[in-house]
């Protein structure tokens, strides 16, 4: 993990950045990093399959901006819900990256994003 | 009506009432065929069905789904009408065939007190003779004479419409046509007298003034009617602008409902973006919002765990603290409580410690407390609360409310654009410096015909009074025909003018009699139809109003025909097709009460917009004589049913 003094806005992919727009441009999240997280977490909430090799290529991540900043501990989240202390950075990109394609692939056809964000949180675990 | 246009096969609708229950009411939606039964009466009488100004051809009567299930067999179509009058009854049955969607011409049969059918070429006379083709829409009221009748309610269109209206119906153009005969004869047997006696050095005198007259009051016939040709056409231009106007006040009403909509629709946008925003930082907060639910799942088994771990740990405790009595006693030490030495035996002591120990060792251990402790302190990390989880929940709820009725908003700014688009541009000022200038030009007009008109009158007089000297000295015997003809032209021309008066009055006072019963506004006192046959609203000081609204218009319409109906018979019937278009609620209420009163037999054809059976039953009180149900059963039939309710 990176030190906690890095800086917030984190370069991406084209793909990436082109999803992050989208949801700017559609008010759900002021800033790219926020997407990050969220699109994290509905990947674990609908355990969307990870593809191993990213297709945001070139990402430049800071996982301490991502996962641990003041408040937004989600490295404990990502704890919390299983995921080894020890691949928690390269799980999350994996993950942000199917949350956000999932996203996209809800934007083009037409869903809205606030509810599909809101409403996964419904679904409760099987356990 | 058999297979007549939406009805299919035979429908019979009997207008017989009691004179304690004149009123004759059809309930049926637009397109279900309430105009169809008029144009049924019309076509029988009249061998004609108008729409929208074109004649309909013969082809288009007949009942198309009768023609499909023919199946190029031969189709009947025919309507037949009965009445009566005080001296006779008649039967009237206009009818064709189709056969492959051709129909052959019609045929008529009119059979007066059940005696042999009328020969057929004389129908028509018979039919006219009682109720002439020409005032016929003065009964069968539709839509095609609503929009005549709008127009006459507007202020310039009135004045020529209801004078031929009015001459029309009280059959002066006949009387007109008469006086011109009469002059015409006069005119040439003056001739005659002046060529018979153009020796005379007299009468060759008169004559040649004579002939230099009539050429002066040929040229101004010729520029009075010029000039009706022009007023006509101001006329005309003046009622498509003032249709415009009305197209304006629309605009302007949906100009107003657009501005509401769009205020709306700002606060809407408002509200909705606040609340995205809301939400937007809500996600930014608490970005493990997608995955509450599980996390809260998880809380919660955790805490389970850490429950039931407490518990097991604490049993163990007293078990194991038991088990360390029992292993005191079995060792031979005093009761720690007591200090007094167990009396049990050793065996049954021994006994019990394994039991003990069994049951500790079947205590599970489950998840170690110290991990299960460990997992719960993480979810303060991420800051996950429940009620920040329905927060969220709440805002999406609220975002999408304000979502819908922003939708709502927007489709409704959508269909007011296209009403507003529909209606067209208006520039208000072009528009009002045309009628200016059009009003301008139309009392120019008036002017000139006046004056025109004098002239003409004064030459008239100059014609007849030379008319009147020439021969004076010839026998009576010469002079008789043309004598007797100024005679009867001058009789005809102050019996029509008295008639005209005479009738503008009877008119009037029963027009009037009607408005007031009709209208709300107490302010007048009656109708006055103006000499030039416009139609005024009196003030009780004498003056008068123009008309201003369009439920003054269709009031005073309303009063007018039963003015002119009940100047040209007693008793008669009227079918009134939408009657109460315009008309707000206390209006409606008033012409019910008229009809009711009118002493006509009325029937009222309504729809669902204008007449709602339990809300405006009341109204006719038991006046309501038969009602009919006119109902759509596919795009090519329609039935009519009659029933006490519906």
């Amino acid at each position: 993990m990176t030190s906690s003094n890095a800086p917030k806005n984190i370069t991406v992919s084209d793909l990436a950045n082109e999803v992050c727009g989208l949801l700017i441009d559609k008010g759900v999240v002021a800033e790219a990093i926020e997407a990050y997280r969220l699109a994290m977490c509905l990947a674990i909430s609908l355990e969307l399959p990870t593809d191993p090799a990213p297709k945001m290529t070139n990402n430049k991540w800071d996982t301490a901006a991502v996962f641990q900043s003041r408040g937004q501990d989600l490295d404990s989240l990502m704890q919390l819900m299983g995921y080894q202390e020890d691949s928690v950075v390269t799980t999350g990109k994996l993950l942000a990256e199917a949350g956000l394609l999932y996203l996209k692939a809800k934007i083009d056809s037409g869903s809205d994003v606030f509810s599909i964000l809101v409403n996964q949180g419904l679904i409760k675990s099987k356990a | 009506m058999s297979n007549f246009m939406a009805y299919k096969g035979t429908q019979t609708i009997d207008f017989t009432v009691a004179d304690s229950a004149p009123l004759i009411l059809f309930l049926g939606e637009n397109g279900h065929g309430k105009t169809t039964i008029q144009r049924a009466c019309k076509w029988a009488l009249y061998g004609s069905v108008v729409e929208k100004k074109e004649v309909i051809s013969i082809d288009k009567l007949v009942n198309r789904k009768a023609l499909q299930e023919a199946s190029g067999a031969e189709v009947d179509t025919s309507v037949q009408f009965d009445w009566e009058d005080d001296e006779n009854t008649y039967s009237l049955t206009r009818s064709f065939k189709t056969t492959n969607s051709i129909a052959q011409p019609p045929k008529v049969v009119l059979r007066i007190n059940n005696q042999n059918p009328e020969p057929e070429k004389a129908v028509n006379t018979i039919v006219n003779r009682i109720l002439p083709k020409e005032i016929s829409h003065f009964f069968f009221f539709d839509g095609e004479t609503q929009d005549d009748f709008d127009r006459m309610a507007s202020a310039t269109g009135s004045a020529d419409y209801i004078k031929r209206q009015i001459e029309a119906t009280l059959s002066i153009p006949a009387v007109k046509s008469a006086i011109a005969t009469l002059m015409t004869r006069k005119n040439q047997e003056s001739i005659a007298i002046e060529k018979a006696n153009k020796q005379n050095a007299k009468i060759s005198e008169d004559t040649k003034k004579l002939n230099q007259i009539r050429e002066e009051s040929v040229a101004l016939s010729a520029e009075i009617a010029t000039r009706e040709e022009s007023l006509h056409s101001v006329g005309v231009r003046i009622n498509e602008i003032e249709q415009k106007f009305h197209n304006l006040s629309e605009t302007q009403a949906l100009m107003r409902d657009i501005e509401e909509v769009r205020a709306t629709r700002k606060l809407l946008e408002r509200d909705h973006r606040q609340k995205k925003e809301d939400l937007r930082d809500l996600l930014a907060l608490h970005p493990w919002i997608p995955l509450a639910g599980k996390l809260h799942s998880l809380q919660q088994n955790l805490e389970r765990e850490m429950e039931t771990a407490r518990q097991t740990s604490a049993a163990r405790y007293s078990l194991e603290e038991k088990a360390r009595q029992l292993k005191d006693v079995l060792e031979g030490q005093p009761c720690p409580v007591c200090g007094t030495k167990s009396s049990e035996g050793t065996d049954q002591v021994a006994k019990q410690l394994h039991h003990i120990q069994i049951e500790i060792s079947n205590l599970s251990v489950g998840e170690p407390i110290d991990n299960s402790a460990s997992r719960l302190q993480k979810f303060p990390l991420f800051n996950f609360s429940e009620s920040a989880w329905e927060m969220a929940r709440n805002l999406l709820k609220e975002v999408e409310g304000i979502g819908a009725d922003l939708a709502i908003a927007n489709q409704s700014a959508r269909d007011l654009d296209a009403k507003l688009e529909a209606l067209g541009a208006v520039n208000v000022q072009d528009l009002l410096a045309s009628l200016n200038a059009l009003h301008e030009d139309k009392n120019q007009l008036i002017q000139a015909l006046s004056d025109y008109r004098n002239d003409a009158k004064i030459k008239q007089s100059e014609i007849d009074k030379l008319q009147n000297s020439i021969g004076k000295g010839l026998p009576p015997s010469e002079r008789y025909v043309f004598e007797l003809l100024a005679y009867l032209s001058l009789l005809f021309e102050v019996t029509l003018s008295a008639y005209r008066s005479a009738v503008r009055e009877k008119v009037q006072d029963y027009a009037s009699k009607t408005f007031l019963k009709i209208i709300s506004d107490q302010k007048y006192v009656g109708l006055q139809i103006t000499d030039n046959f416009g139609v005024e609203l009196l003030l009780p000081d004498g003056k008068s109003d123009p008309l201003k609204s369009t439920g003054q218009g269709k009031v005073s319409a309303i009063a007018l025909v039963s003015g002119l109906i009940h100047t040209a018979m007693d008793e008669g019937f009227i079918l009134m097709d939408t009657p109460f278009v315009s008309l707000d609620m206390g209006h409606r209420a008033a012409v019910c009460k008229w009809a009711t009163e009118s002493g006509f037999r009325v029937s009222l054809f309504m729809h669902s917009g204008e007449f709602e059976w339990g809300r405006d039953r009341a109204q006719f009180g038991d006046a309501v004589g038969r009602v009919y149900r006119i109902t759509r059963i596919d795009d090519n039939e329609s039935t009519v049913t009659e029933g006490t309710s519906v």
